[in-house]
């Protein structure tokens, strides 16, 4: 009786031993070998692989016909819940250097920073209002600027990447849910350090307003 | 005894560890599970920005210092009025009908004038039938606005007596020094109160965007 006892006792201990274990540390290490299958071709998995996640061939479609995603996205960054302005997430961990693409949704307010195909970065944005609206397009960088200063506006602009010559730039600003811009995309400023220290000329910028349909058929949860 | 207790204890907590997600330390998984992945990227989003908000400045949560003081209540959804500081009351019913029996047409300046009004150069002095009445027209009006009980005529300076009671002192046609200073006071704040609204809210032109010229 007593040795059963004391059995029961050491299996209750391996199961929770061996849980915590499964959880903590065999989930943690990159699995090198680890691949997704992402239109029809496998995708390598990153080594930050704790941080990201992996669309469907079908939901990647939809949000790309939806302007929610540029083609040939990989992989998203992990995030919990609604971000707020000022929020930011950063992981480029095990991300190859090259060429960024910056997708940026004025409908849901939101900047993603892609290398790759895997997204590196993504924050709650400020834009342009309704009199002086953000321009959409496809723009590449034509010239950063670290400590910039407006001088039509007397308002500083840090780590400024300007993407026309009328003005418009991406850089770092004070954050609101009531602040807009004059036709600029605002970016927590260490957010906008990160991207300024990552991005090179030349890299390109999408700005765009997805499709509502899009995004009330994407939120459906999945299989319904 | 207390071994099997302990034991039972134990196995109880394994078994939660396995099914809770609170206590295996992933609950993530378990979320990632029940919702996809571009639910979740789309739940980033803080959501549409609303126009209307950019437009609001503070937001006033309660009554204001003035309205707890003097105990008034707060407009029921009807747009707030400031009323000047000056209040002129509606003319007199008399001054209107004088005003409407006054003939369409142009009047010769030979013609006797048919009421009260005053003729061309004759600006300042009322007509006999007005001296001792109250006077006539709009009160406060631009013109020299004899007092009643005045005669005003030559050779009596202007020694005038206390006026009646009950009869309305007449309005001094150029503004009081006191009256100057509000009045650039109350430049001064409105010029203050758009400069920090340019500040606040964004304005321009909806043709180009332009954030700073390149």
């Amino acid at each position: 009786m007593r040795a059963g006892l004391i059995g029961a006792l050491l299996i209750a201990v391996a199961v929770i031993a061996g849980g915590f274990i499964g959880n903590h540390i065999i989930a943690a290490v990159p699995s090198e070998d680890a691949a997704h299958l992402v239109n029809g071709e496998r995708v390598q998995a990153v080594s930050a692989d704790n941080v990201r996640e992996y669309l469907t061939p079908a939901q990647l479609d939809t949000a790309i016909r939806g302007g929610l995603l540029p083609a040939g996205t990989k992989s998203l960054l992990k995030t919990d819940g609604k971000m707020q302005h000022g929020q930011y997430e950063w992981h480029d961990d095990g991300v190859p250097p090259g060429k960024l693409t910056i997708w940026v949704d004025l409908r849901t307010q939101l900047i993603s920073v892609f290398r790759g195909g895997h997204e590196i970065g993504t924050s709650v944005i400020v834009y342009g209002a309704e009199t002086m609206q953000s321009p959409i397009g496809r723009f590449p960088i034509l010239s950063k600027h670290r400590d910039y200063h407006s001088r039509a506006y007397d308002a500083p602009m840090p780590y400024s990447m300007f993407l026309t010559t009328t003005g418009v730039a991406l850089h770092g600003s004070p954050m609101s849910s009531r602040r807009a811009t004059h036709g600029c995309v605002g970016l927590p400023v260490q957010f906008a350090r990160l991207v300024f220290n990552s991005a090179k000329l030349g890299d390109e910028v999408r700005i765009v307003r997805s499709e509502t349909k899009a995004i009330s058929a994407g939120a459906q949860p999945a299989g319904s | 005894m207390r071994v099997g207790a302990a034991a039972l204890a134990l196995l109880l907590l394994a078994t939660m560890s396995m099914t809770i997600p609170a206590f295996n330390g992933d609950g993530g998984s378990v979320y990632a599970q029940t919702t996809d992945a571009l639910s979740r990227f789309i739940g980033r989003s803080p959501g549409e920005r609303d126009e209307t908000d950019l437009l609001k400045g503070k937001v006033r949560k309660g009554p204001s210092l003035a309205d707890r003081l003097f105990g008034r209540r707060m407009n029921g959804g009807e747009p707030e009025q400031r009323a000047l500081g000056k209040i002129f009351d509606t003319p007199p019913e008399e001054s209107i009908k004088e005003i409407t029996q006054v003939p369409p047409g142009p009047v010769a300046l030979s013609d006797p004038i048919p009421s009260g009004l005053l003729p061309l150069g004759d600006v300042g002095t009322p007509p006999a039938a007005t001296v001792g009445g109250p006077p006539l027209g709009f009160p406060g009006g631009i013109g020299t606005v004899v007092p009643p009980g005045t005669t005003a005529g030559p050779g009596d300076p202007g020694v005038s007596p206390p006026p009646a009671p009950g009869v309305d002192t007449p309005v001094a046609a150029i503004p009081e020094p006191a009256t100057w200073a509000m009045m650039l006071i109350g430049f001064g704040i409105c010029g203050a109160a758009l400069r920090r609204r340019r500040r606040l809210i964004t304005e321009g032109l909806p043709s180009v965007a332009r954030c700073e010229p390149a």
